[in-house]
């Protein structure tokens, strides 16, 4: 059997390899048969880089024109964690009060980001007159689904049309110029309903879902993958369910420390609020936070330094760190530094310490110190002395 | 006795309790000696005029680095534009999900923003409108903040003042200024002209320029008494659409959970010119008398008859009259395409903004992940010594300045101009002539955040 395979094929192959451009044009055509029968589909970048391993479903309560309730799966992996999350969209467009309908899966990504879109095979997405989108219009479409912050979140369905006559929802789709100038970025233009209904869905109730769900599993270790992630509203989102939502452990301790010196100060700010009240007891939690406060820049200090407010007594290697370095503090970093001091028990040599700084070349530094020093109750005679003199 | 005797009897207890009750306090009057206007002298090493949007940032940032400063701001209060003029929305800090300027100005809106127990909005998304990303922030609290962050860097404020003349003799600056009941001469090694209108720079003998037309001016105010919605628009002339719907009450209002921004009314003021006392007072009273008529006119439409005025800012703010000529002077096309300059000091974002015939506003914004940066040597005036500016009198073109001009890029701007007087101070020399490096540490020790040069 192989033999006669092989002696069909053989003459053809070599008749292949002896026509490379021959050759080319076949692998061409191959190519080309394959993407046209691929699935038309468009992503962002996922957070979680695991292979899928197990579905779940979920009833999710939406209000939609078919139906009030709509299944949403998640994709987990093997070990648990969440992958992303899908639904079959089966909705109708209109177009001059004719519809069809439109079967598209949307997906989301753990953090309730959109993650992008698919359609069967042989379905494409349409506009006026049963125009298929071109490829351009589908990559724009996955840059305004992708896009959060965009007019459309905040009007009316009726808005999308210009003549504020005209019938509404139903035939905007079918008006060629009914997209009005100012959010022509924001809509494909023949398919503005397509768009707005897409949109509202990705950033719908769906994605509230999501992101209850992901964080029914949320985990130190699920948190700590998703920190990692390269788009920074994941990011910012897992910084935002740290405190209260799961352990502090050592990895995510490190890894929130290291956020600390992101030079996006969003991601800073993120981080610092992600450590619990109660951590700021821990000798370790005040340490590395002293060790920020000297090596990062003022917008950073500053935050440090409110952080470093709100622990209830400050261990004493870190009350010394702190008067070690307050010369080098600048602004308003220096005047809260001092109000942390302030509420410290002082011992007599961290007053002399502090006191030297009433010699510095800078003003503003000599003066708050000095501001400060008459604000204690200081009884070293020398300090007092020097007190007067300046 | 009698009568009489019995009333002068009960006269007598009458003027002796009288004189037993009465306080010291009002046998104190005296006759004063007539009004005069003292004289003074004082020494400071930085001079900042103007305490506005940059020069009180400028003032907070001389004063923290050590040096002696003093503020002369012609008003009653710092701020300028955020609180007289009533533009309490600053912007714009953050571009592409990050942050573009910080350090004092920064500092202060976002205590402002804390104190008010408001949130910021949510920086890590690029909004689709620019100025969804202008914090909104409680103006009365921005005056109080920055008077007590000026008195605690040890900035010497003198409200009421304003320079008559101003020379540079034997290597310093003499400036002269008059307030009410006082001249003051002050000496000073820097000055930094922070009075948007660039009059320090042309009273020092420095070029300054200005447009044949400069954009308007607006007055803000909110009215309210009317349901926008319940209006029939149909029975009001178009061009009053505008105005009842920026004015919606429901939309002064405050929602703080998300802080982003607070809609305003305002008039515009053609020609606005806040350089001199005359032209000012007529900017203001140009402002009131339109919108007194505004109002008078609103009343007359259905649904309007309640209406009525909640809140008048102080003055007119004013976008544009004088600029300098500077060793430097920004282009459009530098702005647009986000130049960064060797000696860059300062981000700037936000769109070309040119408010055209008090009618239209011509936008270009910036495309993707372009900033556009500020070079110190549009801070400094062409031949001049020991002189910088900050805030909207930036030398540029009249493009380039319609997006300069705006709040954030002039904090920027003064906390910029006064490390580099600063530093020119402690050094002995020209701002021009201090190591840029130098300048650009000490902007980034207090905060600043400097544009990226590759």
């Amino acid at each position: 059997m192989f033999r006669q395979v092989q002696k069909k094929a053989m003459p053809i192959l070599h008749r292949l390899w002896k026509s490379w451009r021959y050759a080319k044009i076949t692998l061409a055509f191959v190519v080309l048969s394959f993407v046209n029968m691929e699935k038309i589909k468009y992503f962002q970048p996922r957070t979680i880089l695991m292979e899928p391993y197990s579905t779940l479903e979920y009833s999710v309560a939406v209000e939609d024109s078919i139906s009030d309730t709509a299944i949403l799966y998640k994709v987990s992996s093997k070990e648990g964690f969440p992958i992303y999350f899908y639904r079959e969209l089966f909705t109708p467009v209109c177009f001059d009060n004719k519809c069809r309908p439109l079967t598209i899966r949307l997906y989301w990504n753990v953090t309730g980001r959109y993650l992008g879109f698919e359609l069967p095979e042989g379905e494409f997405l349409s506009k006026t007159d049963h125009d298929p989108f071109t490829t351009e219009e589908y990559e724009k479409l996955n840059g305004i689904l992708a896009n959060e912050s965009t007019p459309l979140a905040s009007i009316d369905y009726n808005q999308l049309t210009v003549d504020a006559n005209s019938h509404g929802l139903d035939d905007i789709d079918g008006i060629a110029s009914a997209t009005p100038q100012n959010l022509a970025p924001y809509v494909i233009n023949g398919a503005a309903y397509t768009t707005y209904k897409l949109w509202h869905e990705i950033n719908g109730p769906m994605k509230r879902k999501v992101q209850d769900l992901t964080i029914d599993d949320l985990s130190p270790a699920l948190v700590l993958k998703i920190l990692k992630s390269p788009v920074l509203v994941d990011k910012i989102w897992a910084l935002e369910r740290i405190d209260g939502y799961v352990e502090f452990t050592t990895e995510l301790k490190e890894q929130v420390f290291e956020l600390m010196k992101d030079d996006n100060y969003i991601i800073v700010e993120k981080a610092l609020n992600a450590i619990n009240v109660n951590e700021l007891d821990s000798d370790n939690v005040q340490q590395r936070l002293m060790e920020t406060l000297v090596h990062e820049n003022y917008n950073i200090q500053i935050r440090v330094i409110e952080k470093i407010a709100d622990c209830d007594a400050l261990k004493t290697s870190v009350t010394m760190g702190l008067v070690e370095n307050l010369g080098d503090l600048n602004g308003q970093v220096l005047k809260k530094a001092l109000l942390v001091l302030g509420k410290q028990k002082l011992t007599s040599d961290i007053y002399f310490k502090i006191a030297e700084l009433l010699r510095s070349e800078n003003r503003f530094i000599s003066n708050s110190v000095k501001m400060f020093l008459q604000n204690e109750n200081i009884k070293e005679p020398q300090i007092l002395t020097l007190l007067k003199e300046e | 006795m009698g009568k009489v005797e019995r009333r002068s009897v009960l006269k007598a207890i009458g003027l002796a309790s009288v004189g037993a009750m009465t306080p010291a306090v009002l046998n104190a009057e005296v006759l004063k000696e007539p009004y005069k206007v003292i004289g003074k002298s004082l020494k400071t090493d930085v001079l900042i005029v103007g305490g506005g949007t940059a020069g009180t940032i400028a003032a907070i940032q001389a004063g923290r680095a050590g040096a002696r400063t003093i503020l002369i701001e012609s008003g009653s209060q710092l701020g300028g534009t955020m609180t007289t003029g009533g533009v309490t929305f600053p912007g714009i800090f953050h571009a592409w999900g990050k942050q573009i300027i910080g350090g004092i100005g920064w500092e202060l809106v976002t205590d402002c923003v804390k104190l008010n127990g408001d949130k910021l909005p949510d920086f890590s998304i690029p909004p689709d409108r620019h100025w969804k990303h202008q914090v909104s922030i409680n103006g009365f609290l921005y005056t109080l903040l920055a008077e007590e962050k000026c008195i605690e860097a040890g900035v010497g404020i003198r409200y009421y003042e304003a320079p008559t003349s101003v020379k540079f003799v034997n290597g310093e600056w003499v400036v002269h200024t008059m307030g009410k009941g006082i001249i003051t001469q002050i000496t000073c090694n820097q000055i930094i002209d922070c009075t948007g209108n660039a009059s320090i720079t042309s009273m020092a003998g420095f070029d300054v320029l200005r447009e044949t037309e400069t954009q308007p001016g607006s007055l803000i105010f909110q009215i309210g008494g009317y349901d926008y919605k319940a209006l029939d628009l149909t029975k009001i002339p178009k061009q009053y659409h505008h105005v009842l719907r920026q004015n919606m009450v429901k939309n002064q209002l405050r929602t703080s959970a998300e802080n982003t921004f607070v809609p305003y009314g305002y008039v515009y003021v053609p020609e606005a010119d806040s350089s001199s006392s005359e032209s000012h007072t007529m900017a203001n009273r140009d402002g009131r008398s339109t919108l007194l008529n505004l109002i008078r006119k609103l009343r007359t439409f259905p649904g309007c008859e309640n209406l009525r005025i909640l809140d008048l800012k102080t003055e007119t703010a004013v976008r544009e009259t004088y600029r300098i000529d500077g060793e430097y002077k920004i282009s459009h096309e530098d702005y647009l395409k986000g130049k960064v300059f060797e000696d860059a000091i300062s981000n700037s974002f936000y769109p070309i903004d040119l408010h055209r015939e008090g009618k239209t506003i011509y936008q270009e914004f910036l495309e993707p992940d372009v900033v556009a940066s500020i070079p110190l040597r549009a801070l400094i005036p062409k031949k001049s010594k020991n002189f910088l500016v900050a805030g909207r009198c930036v030398s540029s073109d009249r493009m380039a300045n319609s997006a300069l001009r705006v709040q954030a890029s002039s904090m920027g701007m003064g906390q910029a101009a006064a490390a580099a007087a600063v530093l020119a101070n402690k050094q002995g020399v020209s701002p021009l002539q201090v190591p840029v490096e130098d300048v650009k540490k000490l902007i980034r020790e207090h905060g600043g955040i400097l544009p990226i040069t590759t």
